[in-house]
């Protein structure tokens, strides 16, 4: 179910991430129609591109760190169950 | 959120008149700017309440809004230099703004620092909420900057106290404040995110202790 949970996150965070990046290339494609120099869009696809890879290589981080923190803190109960136990 | 702040940026938001199509960095750069001051005001007062308190959960809060705030103004930097390179002609400038901009990340990278190789974590707490006390300052600085020293890079102020009411046209200044409480949103998210990996760390410790 949690697995399911992550899975889905995932999904949406990928969705989310190429349908971001869509958005400035699109405009990109029809670049011109605002009466701007070409060049310009470029920079401002960088500066997209920059800001969501920062923001989504973060949150995966933390998800991951997440993880692994829910994975330690049930190993240690585990353990301290075990020692009461015996 | 996001999806919608990308589309009324890039579909409803007209150009600028003198800049066109570059002035779309301004709807991502000045929310991220503002986030970051946001992230560095919690990690000022998560200082003080941790100095005061000695809770270890305004300890966690401060870390998570202090890394949370070196992520965005970073990316302040950085996507100021890429908006400088086509608008001025160069990366970087020292200007008065993008000066204690550079500061204010250097200080707070301080603050990262200073926690990582701190003896303890009791002192890493104690000395990084001194400098989450007192880096706060340049806060203002960078803010007021661009009032005190009057530059063509940063010629007007668009949110907070000394705002100009017109500078921006109303369509524009829609779509702003939507980038601006779409970032807000996230830093919220982020901020509960990095504060709840933190206090995890502390729960493992404790039961590492046990």
């Amino acid at each position: 179910m949690h697995r399911n949970k992550m899975s889905l996150k995932g999904l949406v965070a990928v969705i989310v991430a190429i349908a971001a990046a869509l958005f400035p290339l699109a405009a990109l494609a029809q670049d011109g129609g605002a009466g701007a120099p070409k060049t310009f869009l470029p920079y401002v696809f960088a500066v997209y591109t920059v800001t969501w890879a920062a923001f989504f290589g973060y949150a995966f981080y933390m998800a991951r760190r997440q993880r692994e923190l829910r994975r330690e803190i049930d190993e240690l109960r585990q353990q301290q169950a075990d020692k009461g136990a015996a | 959120m996001m999806l919608t702040d990308l589309a009324l940026i890039f579909m409803w938001v007209p150009a600028e008149r003198v800049t066109g199509n570059l002035f779309l960095i301004f709807y991502f750069h000045v929310p991220l700017a503002m986030t970051s001051f946001l992230a560095f005001f919690v990690t000022f007062v998560s200082s003080a309440m941790y100095l005061w308190k000695r809770n270890s959960k305004w300890d966690a809060l401060g870390q998570a809004s202090a890394e949370v705030g070196v992520l965005l103004i970073s990316l302040v930097l950085i996507t100021g230099s890429i908006w400088a390179k086509p608008a001025n002609g160069v990366w970087w400038t020292w200007d008065p703004r993008l000066t204690t901009s550079l500061i204010l990340w250097l200080v707070y990278i301080g603050y990262l620092m200073v926690r990582a190789y701190a003896a303890n974590p009791s002192q890493a707490a104690r000395f990084a909420s001194v400098i989450g006390l007192i880096g706060f300052l340049d806060v203002p600085i960078v803010y007021f900057s661009a009032v005190w020293w009057r530059n063509a890079i940063h010629p007007n102020l668009y949110l907070g106290p000394l705002a100009e009411p017109d500078a921006l046209a109303p369509q524009m200044q829609n779509g702003f404040m939507f980038s601006m409480f779409t970032f807000l949103v996230l830093l919220i998210y982020v901020l509960w995110e990095r504060t709840s990996i933190r206090i995890q760390e502390d729960q493992v410790k404790a039961l590492r202790n046990a």
